[in-house]
């Protein structure tokens, strides 16, 4: 898009439901392989998650697309053009946060949003400040001066003061207090209602449950799987520990709906389940607990029952 | 959790624009205003100081015994009237034009740094590089600023050379030597600018960028400086290659601009601009 179409009160595109594709996108650092063949699309209007835990090569991923750093092999195409060839261009559409929000440390925060406002031609004013006021951050304080929390509030401001098509979200709530990561997931339904598209990355799978619609797992540079929310949560198990000195038959908590791995350890019961809880409290209010534990199972535990689950 | 169950039988792009140039420019301008400032005020009181001395030094003939003494005679006459140099021109010339280099390469060399390595490390330059801005067109506005700047401080320096004599010794400079005597600080300035900022990007660390570039350009002073001072074949062959045996501004304050010789040092920018903009588009940021 050029200067020249501005007189165009909005471009209509050709029916285009991928936004972000890449092509076995590749990237080799001395010694290493940060991404190996990468072979990802995500459509218009949705949430993506992209997990994996650190280093696993998601910023790496996300540095490749908006053209910082250069494939060794592949490509990445954003709203159909080339992210290296077309970078300025697609940067129009795009928003960014990295995963470490720096930024200038002299300015205060309105005077870093005024620069980045002016380096970006379709940024609304008004709304950079509604975001400010719903993400309750002091613009006229020195970047300096804010917590870690506050740069990142500063960061997603700068990322969505633009109104973009596609957002690209690096660990977006690292460091935010829950409150504002509501606020954060509204947002980030408002931007999908408006049909543009989020690519989130994070390491926290609750995170990606709450508002994301698909997610791609990688792992070691290379893209185990990518699954929609919806399904993956049909496994979502959970393990709970019950402490309890009463006699327990292992037999009567197999049976419970959901419940599966029974093991006696040492003070109680632990067991794997899946679904409601409902059934396994029922059984629980019948003999003398102590205490209750409930771990959330790590994300590749989710993806390995998963997909053992799928596969036999 | 809501499926993607949205129509997407289009993607509505709003028109987006050119970014305007200049936002960059502008932002390193007012940062480095304080500090060019600064730098150019600083100059202007070294030309004052100077000044002021000028007449006790010129009575007891200080100027010319000191630098007998020292053996530069020959060495900064370079085929001249020796009378120049002692006259008030020439003496400006000496004492604050001739190190004028090596003391704006103070300033210069780490806004060379700050320009494009410091962002980077800061991390700052992938925030601003999301911006639809291209890499070539951050670097040139990066550039203009701080040549900006360095003309900021030059003007200040101009200004206190045309003013002190008359206000302190109630003397005058020829205006247009004058003008050429500070201009010819700036190709050379330019040239360590650029070959400092090349470094800096082209490094697998830019932060020893600053370190090598005040080596080299120390080692170009000392080829310059031996040279003249003690004819040798392998320093004669290597002079040449001194930014310093292209720098004029003693010769300037008494002859006018040298404009040849300021070819030689703008096409030097020029080609590590060339090099160094070469250097930023082909290579991983942040890594």
């Amino acid at each position: 898009m050029h200067a020249g179409e501005n007189a165009q009160p909005c471009i209509k595109m050709q029916i285009m439901t991928i936004i972000l594709e890449t092509i076995n996108l590749t990237k080799h650092y001395p010694g290493k392989l940060a991404l190996d063949h990468l072979n990802l699309a995500v459509q218009q209007g949705e949430i993506f998650g992209y997990l994996g835990p650190n280093g696993a090569g998601k910023s790496t991923t996300i540095r490749l697309l908006l053209d910082l750093i250069r494939p060794t092999e592949g490509q990445a195409q954003i709203l159909g053009m080339d992210t290296r060839r077309h970078s300025v261009a697609i940067k129009r559409h795009v928003g960014n946060l990295p995963a470490e929000v720096r930024l200038w440390d002299h300015l205060t925060g309105v005077q870093v949003l005024r620069y980045l406002c002016g380096l970006r031609p379709g940024c609304d004013w008004d709304y950079a400040c509604s975001l400010a006021e719903r993400l309750q951050l002091d613009l006229s304080t020195l970047v300096s001066d804010y917590s870690t929390g506050n740069r990142r509030k500063l960061g997603l401001i700068q990322a969505l003061m633009h109104r973009p098509a596609l957002l690209i979200l690096d660990e977006p709530t690292t460091g935010l207090d829950p409150l504002v990561q509501q606020t954060f997931y509204d947002l980030m339904r408002e931007i999908r209602n408006e049909g543009r598209t989020v690519f989130l990355s994070s390491h926290v799978l609750s995170e990606v449950e709450t508002i994301c619609d698909r997610v791609g797992i990688l792992r070691e540079g290379r893209l185990q799987a990518i699954e929609r929310i919806a399904n993956l949560k049909q496994v979502h198990y959970r393990w709970i520990m019950l402490r309890t000195t009463s006699p327990f038959n292992a037999a009567d908590w197999t049976a419970l709906p959901g419940v599966s791995d029974v093991k006696a350890v040492t003070g109680g019961i632990r067991m794997r389940v899946t679904g409601s809880l409902d059934p396994l409290f029922k059984q629980a209010a019948q003999i003398t607990v102590q205490d209750i534990r409930i771990d959330e199972p790590g994300l590749e535990d989710i993806f390995l029952t998963y997909y053992g689950d799928q596969h036999g | 959790m809501a499926d993607t169950a949205h129509d997407l039988s289009t993607v509505t792009l709003l028109p987006v624009p050119d970014t305007r140039p200049g936002g960059v420019f502008w932002r390193t301008l007012r940062d480095n205003l304080p500090g060019a400032l600064s730098w150019g005020l600083g100059y202007g009181v070294l030309i004052a100081v100077a000044t002021v001395l000028y007449p006790l030094l010129n009575e007891s003939n200080t100027v010319f015994t000191v630098l007998n003494g020292l053996g530069l005679m020959n060495f900064l006459s370079a085929g001249r009237d020796v009378d120049i140099l002692t006259s008030y021109p020439g003496y400006l010339a000496l004492q604050v034009m001739n190190f004028g280099p090596l003391i704006l390469a103070v300033y210069v060399i780490p806004q060379a740094l700050r320009a494009v390595n410091h962002e980077e490390r800061q991390g700052t330059l992938d925030i601003l590089l999301s911006t639809p801005i291209s890499r070539w067109r951050f670097v040139t506005e990066k550039v203009l600023a701080i040549v900006a700047s360095i003309g900021i401080i030059l003007l200040l320096a101009w200004l206190s050379m045309m003013i002190s004599p008359v206000l302190l010794i109630d003397t005058s400079l020829d205006a247009t030597h004058a003008t050429a005597s500070v201009w010819h600080l700036l190709p050379i300035s330019l040239v360590v600018f650029m070959a400092t900022l090349m470094l800096s990007v082209a490094m697998r660390d830019g932060r020893h960028a600053g370190p090598v570039a005040a080596t080299l350009l120390m080692i170009s002073y000392f080829v310059r400086i031996m040279s003249d001072m003690t004819p040798n074949p392998v320093l004669d062959a290597i002079k040449p290659f001194s930014i310093f045996s292209y720098y004029r501004s003693v010769a300037a304050i008494g002859e006018g601009f040298q404009w040849s010789y300021d070819a030689v040092l703008l096409i030097a920018v020029a080609v590590l601009l060339g090099l160094a903009l070469a250097a930023f588009q082909r290579r991983d940021l942040g890594v």
